[in-house]
């Protein structure tokens, strides 16, 4: 069941009215049903993978917490088995899997026999994760296990969060879930802000975006111009915002109206002041997850090993690493390790370049510095969508050669003032939320301002899903 | 600790600001709507059309609307694809038609673009229902059943739909809401593509509907060859559909339009005969059964044209249109002298 | 542990090794991460560092902000564990 349909929408109301009239203690269970419920949408191998999950690190949970600190084989135990689940998911749907197995059973002749189909599971990549943190947590007696297994249930399978995150920490989350829960006006104005916000990012902004993005970008890049293949970059960096940003706004606004807040999972990213912070305000929960379980562990080592904090070594290898694996996170392909490896190395460059440099606070820093900082990191990011975007190592050769070789003619025309249009309002929204540093500053304006606003928002609203009921369903996040 | 009796807590002061934000938005949007019709009703503004995924059908509309307000009830319709569009000037057929029988006629020729045999029966419905017209001549040819020839967005489209008696909202907003009109005028005109289309077609369109194509150019076109396998089951069903309109309040009149004849032997399967077997005959049998003359004009009823009438192997210009349409009133009066078909004296008289 | 004595050794590392400039006046409440002046590079130094002059380990997870953004969060942090 799509995030964006009325079918959701409809799903949303009916477990709120029935949320509300229940009792503390039987809301997480109707909670609980009602995540199972919305994930059996989507697929029944889904609903089997998601209880096996939660009742593998459920157990491992516990035995972690019983075991001694000095012994941690059950800590291992249990990131090996959601390790080992994720890569083998993640290579089957790939299709390598399907491919190796042909290739074996050639020798027997039964190969054109075999099919191998198993779908990712709806989620996996995120809960796996969410799993891992919850066990890395206890075994650091971080967080106790939790030993009510409906309640660690929920945090697993907590419907808003369920498809595409944000990814909950333990330590933060179980203690939410256990608590008691207000909905006052506060919280309902806090929801359907969020709602309304990523309903403009997603129908509004992310739909006008993927109506001009060409399809046969990559497949056919010589058809372009070199501008217009930059351009079409431009965009497409618009529109993966919006769509992911804009999914999370809606899913936190909708978990507002349950009482339970989830974590921020973008804060304005294109104003980004450096690739580091880039991280601190994109898709904020993975790159925390990251931060947190790779590159400080594997940082601390290096310099409990007394590798030099000013070289190579310690300012490459951690965000070389930690992206890469953000990368084979996304999919494993040879792509999207480009991808993470770009990342990585605007990180490093960055941090080699400023080495030995006295740090200056951001707000000494001149005008046109800042503002030329942020153009130079929005250029590198739109540079790394290039091989995200792509879908093989091939296409992104073919796309720069047709860059710097194309002689297609320049297809830009006054229909593009349609996207430019979207990008200024997103430039627009984002730098409201970036300059108040609230990402809902509206609820403070005028009253008069903020119905005109919202008159404005909810036209644009309809009238978009209107017109392209195509463009709202899967969006490219909820594919990992 | 113990905990509260229930989760919600609102007070009175809830949904303050969605309230004045849905008064304002329904205030402003009649208020648009209000000031959209009195502009496009005065003149002051041209009708944007029903914003369809067809640009032909978006201008014809209006423009026969407006028809309709200036003379009166329209007597007929012509439907058909570009071929029936570009080949039929419905003045020429009304002043022929009035030469012979008398009566004044007024027409309106509804070609458009890419239009196929399923979606000829769709129009028909729409414009029956619209206009009320008494006859309805639907000009038709092998490229309306062929799956290569015949894009058929309209299939889908909210509007179409919904006047087939599909609810849904964007169709009827489509059709009833002047705002929602003219913000898709609005989107169409930042294509340059569709801006020039328009441009082209409004200076080259008369007030009756038939586009004017001065260009004569004779050349077989390589590759146009319908081939068997492309012909569509639906489209015949089209057909057939618009055959059970006959004598259901509405004459229904089925022309063959003409292609060029250095053209006709290779239009289907690159043979004569199989332009006969799968288009021509099958056709026939299927008008036949429900009393649907038949007006051909590529065999046995001497209609004849000169190369500089048309404008490419399948599309008359505007001299060949004269002569066609000259052709199809004199057809046509003589269905009505041999009582193949009643032209209602009620709708045509005004 | 004095909380003084704390917050000067941990200014100190902060100027000369995070910033590069010995000179620079970091206030107690200055904040530094969301300030733009340290990032999680730093953080991980200030967690080795913390290690090897107080002997306190602080979490990885706990490197952040919302526990490290000022030199008195950074002090409480270390205090609390300290006991």
């Amino acid at each position: 069941m799509p995030i964006i349909s009325w079918q959701f929408g409809l799903f949303v109301v009916v477990v709120l009215a029935v949320y509300y009239l229940l009792p503390r203690k039987a809301q997480n269970i109707w909670l609980l049903t009602a995540s199972v419920g919305y994930i059996a949408t989507w697929n029944t191998f889904s609903v089997v993978v998601l209880m096996v999950t939660i009742l593998v690190n459920y157990a491992a949970g516990l035995r972690i917490w019983q075991s001694s600190r000095k012994n941690p084989k059950w800590l291992w135990f249990g990131i090996a088995v959601n390790l080992a689940a994720l890569f083998f998911f993640r290579i089957e749907s790939s299709g390598y899997l399907e491919k190796m197995i042909r290739g074996i059973l050639h020798i027997t002749d039964t190969a054109n026999a075999f099919e191998l189909r198993i779908l990712l599971p709806v989620g996996f990549s995120y809960y796996c994760l969410q799993a891992i943190s919850y066990l890395v947590d206890v075994s650091h007696q971080q967080c106790e296990p939790e030993k009510d297994l409906a309640q660690f249930s929920l945090y697993m399978a907590y419907f808003p969060r369920l498809i595409s995150g944000p990814i909950e920490r333990a330590r933060s989350f179980l203690p939410v879930i256990a608590s008691n829960r207000i909905v006052d006006n506060e919280a309902v104005s806090r929801g359907f802000t969020r709602i309304i916000i990523g309903l403009i990012r997603k129908v509004v902004l992310a739909g006008i975006l993927s109506g001009y993005i060409a399809k046969d970008l990559f497949s056919a890049p010589g058809n372009y111009s070199s501008f217009d293949l930059i351009f079409q970059m431009f965009l497409y960096a618009f529109w993966v915002y919006n769509d992911f940003a804009g999914y999370t706004s809606i899913v936190r606004g909708v978990s507002d109206l349950f009482g339970i807040s989830l974590s921020a999972n973008f804060d304005t990213p294109y104003f980004a002041h450096s690739f580091t912070d880039f991280w601190n305000r994109w898709h904020i929960s993975l790159s925390h997850w990251l931060r947190d379980y790779i590159f400080y562990p594997f940082s601390r080592f290096l310099l409990r090993k007394k590798i030099n904090p000013r070289s190579v070594l310690y300012l490459a290898l951690p965000p070389l690493i930690t992206m890469m694996v953000s990368g084979l996170w996304h999919n494993f392909g040879a792509f999207m390790l480009c991808w993470g490896m770009l990342h990585g190395l605007f990180q490093a460059a960055e941090k080699l370049m400023g080495r030995g440099k006295p740090a200056i606070k951001w707000e000494d820093r001149s005008l046109y510095k800042r503002l030329g900082t942020i153009l130079l990191v929005f250029t590198g990011v739109v540079f790394t969508w290039v091989p995200f975007a792509s879908g093989s190592l091939s296409r992104v050769a073919g796309y720069f050669r047709a860059v710097f070789t194309s002689h297609a003619p320049v297809q830009i025309t006054t229909l593009y003032l349609i996207p430019l249009y979207a990008v200024a309002v997103n430039i627009a929204l984002d730098w409201i939320q970036y300059h108040s540093k609230d990402e809902l500053v509206f609820r403070r304006w005028p009253i008069f301002i903020q119905s005109a606003l919202l008159a404005a928002a909810l036209l644009a609203i309809l009238v978009s899903f209107l017109g392209s009921q195509s463009a709202l369903t899967n969006f490219v996040y909820q594919g990992f | 600790m113990e905990l509260p009796k229930s989760t919600l807590h609102l007070h009175r002061k809830t949904g303050q600001v969605l309230i004045f934000a849905l008064i304002l938005l329904v205030l402003v949007v009649l208020a648009v709507e209000g000031c959209l019709r009195l502009a496009v009703k005065s003149g002051h503004m041209p009708d944007p059309g029903p914003g369809t995924n067809n640009a032909d059908l978006n201008y014809k509309l209006p423009m026969l609307d407006q028809l309709v307000r200036v003379d009166g009830p329209i007597d007929c319709i012509f439907i058909g694809s570009s071929m029936t569009n570009d080949g039929i000037d419905p003045e020429v057929f009304s002043q022929h038609y009035a030469e012979l029988s008398g009566r004044k006629v007024t027409c309106f020729n509804f070609g458009i673009g890419t239009l196929t045999g399923e979606i000829a029966s769709g129009m028909g419905h729409i414009l029956k229902e619209r206009y009320h017209p008494a006859v309805l001549i639907y000009g038709t040819s092998a490229r309306d059943f062929s799956k290569e020839m015949g894009a058929r967005a309209l299939r889908s489209d909210q509007w179409y739909l919904y006047m087939l008696g599909t609810w849904n909202l964007p169709g009827w907003l489509q059709e009833h809401s002047m705002v929602y009109r003219e913000y898709l005028k609005l989107l169409r005109d930042m294509n340059p593509d569709n801006r020039q289309f328009v441009i082209k077609v409004r200076e080259n369109t008369t007030p009756y509907g038939h586009f004017l194509v001065h260009p004569f150019v004779t050349q077989l076109e390589p590759g146009y060859s319908i081939h068997e396998q492309e012909l569509v089951k639906r489209d015949f069903n089209g057909l057939m559909d618009l055959g059970r309109m006959n004598h259901n309040g509405i004459e229904v009149i089925v022309f063959e339009v003409p292609v060029h004849k250095d053209f006709l032997p290779v239009y289907v399967n690159d043979t004569l005969a199989d332009y006969y077997r799968l288009f021509h005959d099958p056709a026939s049998e299927i008008l036949a059964k429900y009393q649907v003359p038949f007006i051909n004009t590529v065999s046995g009823d001497k209609f004849t044209t000169m190369d500089d009438e048309w404008a490419d192997m399948k599309h008359l210009n505007q001299k060949g249109a004269v002569n066609l349409s000259s052709f199809l009133a004199e057809a046509i009066w003589q269905l009505q002298q041999s009582g193949q078909i009643t032209w209602s004296e009620t709708n045509a008289d005004h | 542990m004095d909380r003084e004595e704390v917050k000067k050794r941990l200014r100190d590392f902060i100027v000369t090794e995070l910033l590069n400039n010995p000179k620079y006046q970091v206030s107690d409440d200055q904040p530094l991460i969301t300030g733009g002046m340290i990032d999680s590079f730093s953080l991980a130094q200030v967690g080795v560092f913390v290690e090897d002059a107080f002997g306190i380990y602080i979490p990885d997870t706990d490197l952040t902000v919302k526990k490290m953004d000022t030199l008195n969060m950074m002090t409480d942090e270390i205090l609390g564990r300290a006991g």
